[in-house]
């Protein structure tokens, strides 16, 4: 007899004592067929327990068994509970299990049924059907014989239970009667070796010609019958190949085709499993485009025959029902990713169940709403592990990232499109549907773009809110920061689905400087770097006006398309708020947009907007009130406070006062200084005229993000924008991998901040910079030794003042920096994959909110 | 910050004494790790030029717990004559201002000397013509400096002749009057030194009231100007909406943005509701709200909860009465529509209230700009029907005025009550 072992299971043992149960499993342990931890037996957890084994009740009075047999009740009990417990977390962790005890009573079965179903494991029964005399011979050659008048009682009861037992739902039982025994493992059906990469393809729904398009849009080439991949790549279907689209039938038999031959394969799914039952014959409702495939079969039918028909509907089935209900891609048996059609929760992965089954075809379904559809629990945001979970079944616009899962269901049937996502390689191919063959009504995509700028649930933000990112990270905004965010965005923001990005805030060098006469200086930003491995950085004059985040489309369909407001474009401040008054801003985008059309931006790159991080010069056109009251006031107070008294001091007769006169000499010089040095960031400006416009990220064009670039890119942009610009300004930057280098930045910096520029910003060269699997700085700003007049007052670099300033500790503005820093990118992809400006609203919205956080702002 | 006193008389050691200062020594006082500072410059039998200042420390006159931007910490006090200074020299001139000098010089403390203080920097928002109507009714010569255009900073010389305690008197309460900066709290103890400086020459100063509302910000020892007006047309407005609501099924009332909940709280007499929502996006009105709600007896406690109709929220939907009072025109034009689509697509009340200012009835108040600063628009009645008919196409329309009806303007609030046709 052959026992076929699945990867995990509960194997319960059932037999009398002595039908040879230990002795067998003995045997397999000895063959190396069973691993001795893969058996738990009840004696041994007696023993474990309470150090006995066994309770002989036939050598006392019959008072005194009484007693004994209360004992051995009670000892039982606890053995059985360890036993339970060890059983139950093998079970939750998909390993193979043989209880070894005599399970002759229906209720002590039940108990491994309801742990085997909760854990998501076959239970299968090894029972032991052996002659009575062959049980009895076993007893009388044991240490402590149990007696004839117990085994008999046993048996009389395991003959009673026997037609029981064949009619309860073991996933499999076998019956032994003394023969030899082997044992079968199973390659689990979900491991699937990555190999040279596989593609695994969204719901196809029978949108056949969108298919093959896509298929050979991946380099499969036809030989023979089959298609294959010249680097030996191969096809994953998600699932839902069929049904509501025209050519269900002839995209099953390209299926049928690849699966059978090996090359290809699928996983279960909704429609998959509905056809499958309809193909046996079953009485299943034929709807949502199922009746479909019946008239395609139909027609086979009447061409072919029924014979032909009939047996083509036989390897149909079979190759539907075989689907798993996911599949793990592994390398060296290590997971990677998943694949389910609706999704899968972490506990399920590598298992197999009627739940999991279900759970796998039809998503987290928690009710139906009042129109009969389902209301879908997002299973995503519960995704921990650290698999890539793929699924499909719910057509989104674009490919849905969230939590490390990734929908690539972009509703060809519904005129969407029919997505390929390529393993390992994380990237997308896509083909148009030729149609929306679904129409118009309840068509998800529709729904979808309708809903765009639906507004967002006050119930998600209201007690605190946290937002997963597509890579997995986790950003949790409390109650207070959430409410006075959204207060914000009532009150004072553009509309919030016109707030696509709030730049994050930038910190300055995590240590203030070893140098006395200094409180920032460029070494400090290098260490951290080095520090932390990076040896390439770039720096970057840093502009000294306004932060802007600017989108510029190329009409102004684009704008009202995916910003519900009819114009070219919109400049943000840092907080949200519109930058220029409406006027101004339709002539800077006008200006802007007439630059790009010249430079054939938008053909150039083919997008439909770019999405610019950006500062706005001079600093008075934003700041005009604040230098008036601020900078220019405080200028002029201090100069003739200071200037006057000098003149007192010095004018002095009565009296020697040379040291205070010596005092106000150097703090007259202070409030010069602090005059000149404002005013560098300041110059007249007419409409127009005398606006500069310094980008130094093009986050985003319509296709794709940019932050796989580096910044070197960026600064090449920077470049090309400024270009024959009366706009655009180009920003000077120095690329450092060595020390020398690093020097040279450093004079570059002397130089520039000794005229009164602001600064400069080193970043690591590429935009996102991970060690360790933790965000590095992406941007450290060092600011110039007389510029710092303007934040920490003329008089900052007097020596008491700086020993002061020096204890300056900057880290919650660096753990905010990192973590506005991922919610903008977070946000900005949401954007491109167009989804709903909710959705973008949380990554803003979590970003307003740290900034509502009060952190010293001279920092 | 610094004082100047300059006078040639015969007795200018004298005023060295009223001044209770030693011209021998330079006098330094740390208060808050302020330097307070007294040095004569000149100091002879006929003339005495001294100047009192202070060199404050940066880093003490900011409070870090409370800096939220960066003008808490770049800003004018260092340097202004303000009430920080005049707090900070008041105990080296305490002599002086209370004329109580040693026995011997008693005599001259009411003898006037012919004074010139110089006082400066002034960081003030007046003209110099103001300043001069503050000084020349108390006999000074005012002569104001600058040293740019734009006269940021200015410095006054004023010339006097006049008694030491009398003339610092007036300089420290009207120094803080010409000081912009409000910041510096004046406690119930400043408020009975002012009437002890003020004394003789407060009372017949012609801008006395101006002097005292500057001054103290005391306002309640001043008569506000009524704005009797404006409360009656809010009781008007709430009356009008109340009785509306009475009218209608009301089981379930929503006020959206509903401020400090005054209306809330009439509609929550109504001892038929059974549920209110009061709501706001502002969290300071929330506040506001709560502590107000928590000093009344209500038939029905309302919930307040926190909401804008930028955002949905499901436990809106399906009102009786939806209220809008004073919410539209405080909300751009071009947002309107999205609005009103998810009050009446997605809350689907069945009636909705609205109030909103009538623009015509401004020619009534003689009002050339709109109501408030934040108002994005004020309708005339025209412009308001037809907004909500094409606002609520699903709805029938009772219009309504809320004041005193003008012939000719019509009434300054305007409402319109819609029902859903079901």
């Amino acid at each position: 007899m052959q026992l076929k072992l699945p990867q995990g299971a509960i194997v319960l043992c059932i037999g009398p004592s002595n039908s040879g149960k230990s002795t067998l499993l003995e045997k397999l342990i000895a063959e190396q067929l069973l691993l001795r931890s893969e058996v738990v037996s009840s004696d041994t957890y007696r023993e474990l327990v309470s150090d006995i084994q066994y309770i002989d009740f036939s050598t006392v009075s019959p008072e005194d068994q009484d007693v004994l047999y209360e004992d051995y009740q009670q000892l039982s009990m606890e053995a059985f509970h360890v036993l339970h417990e060890v059983v139950a977390s093998r079970a939750k962790l998909n390993k193979v299990t043989f209880v070894d005890a005599t399970h002759l009573r229906q209720a002590e079965r039940a108990k491994y049924m309801e742990m085997a179903k909760k854990h998501h494991v076959p239970l299968i029964a090894l029972v032991f059907d052996i002659p009575k005399e062959d049980i009895f011979k076993r007893d009388e050659q044991r240490l402590e014989p149990r007696g004839k008048k117990r085994l008999e009682q046993q048996i009389r009861t395991f003959q009673n239970e026997l037609r029981h037992i064949k009619k309860e739902p073991f996933a499999k039982l076998y019956i032994w009667r003394g023969e030899d025994l082997t044992i079968a493992r199973q390659a689990s059906p979900h491991l699937l070796d990555i190999g040279s990469g596989i593609d695994v393809i969204g719901d196809i729904h029978g949108c056949f010609d969108e298919m093959m398009a896509l298929i050979q849009k991946l380099g499969y080439e036809k030989k023979g019958e089959l298609y294959t991949h010249p680097q030996g790549r191969r096809l994953l279907s998600a699932g839902d190949i069929m049904s509501r689209g025209p050519k269900s039938l002839e995209t099953m038999l390209f299926w049928l085709r690849q699966i059978e031959a090996g090359e290809s394969f699928m996983i279960d799914s909704n429609h998959g499993w509905k056809i499958a039952r309809w193909l046996q014959g079953q009485k299943v409702t034929l709807q949502h485009g199922d009746e479909l495939v019946a008239q395609e079969f139909e027609q086979y039918e009447k061409e072919y025959g029924m014979e032909e028909a009939e047996a083509l509907k036989k390897r149909f089935a079979d190759m539907l029902l075989a689907a798993p209900s996911h599949y793990i891609l592994a390398r060296n048996n290590i997971r990677k990713a998943v694949v389910a059609h609706a999704g899968i929760l972490d506990r399920y992965i590598g298992k197999e169940s009627k739940r999991i089954r279900d759970f796998c075809r039809y998503g987290d379904v928690q009710g139906t709403d009042e129109r009969g559809k389902p209301i879908r629990g997002d299973w995503f945001m519960d995704h921990k592990t650290s698999e890539l979970i793929i699924w499909g079944h719910e057509p989104k616009l674009k490919p849905f990232k969230a939590n490390r899962t990734i929908n690539i269901d972009q509703g060809v049937v519904f005129g969407g499109q029919l997505t390929a996502f390529r393993y390992p390689e994380e990237s997308f191919v896509a083909v148009d549907a030729q149609h929306n063959y679904a129409g118009d009504a309840s068509n998800p995509l529709l729904e979808a773009k309708n809903k765009r700028f639906a507004p967002p649930q006050v119930k998600h933000f209201i007690n605190g809110f946290t937002v997963h990112t597509a890579a997995g990270e986790e950003f949790a905004i409390p109650k207070e920061k959430a409410l006075a965010a959204m207060d914000a965005f009532s009150h004072h923001t553009l509309p919030l689905e016109q707030v696509l990005y709030i730049p994050p805030t930038m910190s300055p060098t995590p240590q203030t400087s070893a140098l006395a006469d200094y409180l920032e200086h460029p070494a400090e930003a290098f260490a951290y770097y080095k520090k932390h491995g990076v040896t390439q950085m770039i720096a970057e004059k840093k502009h000294m006006g306004s932060r802007a985040v600017i989108f510029i489309a190329k009409d102004e369909q684009v704008t009202k398309q995916l910003l519900n407001t009819e114009a070219l474009g919109i400049i943000t401040t840092r907080t949200g708020r519109a930058f220029f008054e409406e006027e101004l801003q339709r002539e800077v985008l006008q200006a802007i947009h007439q630059e790009l059309l010249a430079k054939n931006y938008f053909d150039r790159f083919q997008t439909d907007y770019v999405l610019m991080d950006a500062e706005i010069l001079p600093w008075n056109l934003k700041a005009h009130g604040l230098i008036d009251r601020q900078y220019a006031n405080v200028a002029e107070q201090a100069l003739m406070d200071r200037k006057f008294l000098l003149n007192k001091l010095q004018t002095t007769t009565n009296i020697d006062v040379s040291n205070w006169a010596e005092e106000y000499a150097h703090k007259l010089k202070n409030a010069a200084r602090f005059d000149a040095v404002y005013q560098n960031y300041c110059w007249p400006t007419n409409e127009l005229q005398g606006i500069q416009i310094a980008p130094f990220h093009i986050l985003a064009h319509s296709q794709t993000t940019h932050f796989d670039k580096p910044h070197t890119w960026h600064m090449e942009m920077n470049a090309l924008l400024a270009e024959d610009s009366s706009l655009f300004l180009a920003t000077e930057y120095r690329l450092i991998e060595t020390e020398q280098q690093e020097q040279e930045a450093i004079t570059w910096w002397e130089d520039m901040t000794e005229l009164g520029h602001e600064g400069i910003v080193i970043k690591p060269l590429h935009f996102i910079e991970k060690r360790k699997g933790k965000l590095l700085q992406p941007a450290i700003k060092v600011r110039g030794r007389e510029y710092l007049r303007i934040i920490y007052g003329m008089d900052y670099t007097d020596e008491a003042q700086l020993k002061a300033l020096k204890k300056r500790n900057p880290s919650r503005k660096m753990r905010n920096a990192l973590q506005e820093f991922s919610l903008g990118v977070e946000g900005i992809e949401r954007f491109v994959q167009q989804e709903s400006s909710a959705r973008v609203h949380e990554c803003t919205l979590a970003a307003l909110a740290l900034e509502s956080e009060p952190i010293d702002p001279r920092l | 910050m610094q004082l100047s006193i300059y006078t040639k008389t015969p007795d200018a050691r004298a005023v060295s004494y009223l001044l209770a200062k030693n011209p021998n020594n330079v006098y330094e006082r740390y208060s808050k790790n302020h330097a307070v500072r007294f040095v004569y410059h000149t100091m002879t039998d006929d003339e005495l030029y001294a100047t009192i200042f202070v060199t404050p420390d940066a880093l003490s006159l900011v409070n870090d717990e409370q800096a939220y931007d960066i003008t808490h910490y770049i800003n004018d006090r260092e340097f202004a004559v303000s009430t920080i200074f005049l707090s900070l020299i008041r105990s080296a001139l305490g002599t002086a201002l209370n004329g109580k000098p040693k026995e011997e010089y008693e005599k001259y403390v009411s003898q006037h000397f012919p004074f010139t203080f110089e006082v400066g920097p002034v960081a003030t928002s007046m003209s110099d013509e103001d300043i001069r109507l503050l000084w020349e009714p108390l006999g000074y010569e005012v002569a104001i400096q600058g040293i740019s255009e734009h006269k940021r900073a200015r410095f006054l010389t004023l010339t006097n002749s006049i008694t030491l305690q009398r003339a610092l008197q007036q300089l420290f309460i009207l120094i803080p009057v010409m000081d912009d900066y409000k910041h510096y709290f004046i406690d119930e103890k400043e408020q009975e030194r002012l009437q002890r400086y003020g004394e003789g020459w407060l009372e017949g100063h012609p801008l006395r009231d101006m002097i005292y509302k500057k001054a103290l910000r005391f306002r309640h020892l001043l008569d506000e100007a009524p704005k009797e007006k404006r409360v009656s047309l809010n009781t008007q407005r709430y009356e009008a909406i109340v009785k509306q609501v009475e009218k209608l099924p009301h089981r379930f009332v929503v006020d959206m943005g509903a401020g400090e909940g005054k209306l809330t709280e009439q509609l929550a007499q109504l001892k038929t509701i059974d549920a209110l929502y009061a709501i706001d996006p502002s969290n300071t009105a929330l506040l506001k709200m709560k502590k107000r709600f928590s000093e009344t007896d209500f038939a029905v406690a309302p919930t307040i909860q926190w909401g804008s109709l930028y955002y949905e929220d499901a436990d809106l939907r399906d009102a009786d009465v939806f209220i809008l009072c004073e919410v539209i025109e405080h909300i751009n034009e071009d947002r309107l529509m999205p609005i009103m689509t998810l009050i009446t697509d997605n809350y689907t009340p069945k009636n909705i209230i609205i109030t909103t200012p009538n623009a015509e009835y401004n020619t009534v108040y003689e009002l050339e700009e709109m109501r408030h600063d934040d108002h994005r628009f004020e309708w005339t009645r025209e412009q308001f029907q037809a907004w909500c008919k094409a606002a609520a196409p699903g709805y029938d329309l009772h219009f309504e005025g809320i004041g005193e009806k003008h012939a000719v303007f019509g009434t300054p609030t305007q409402m319109c009550v819609m029902t859903r046709r079901d």
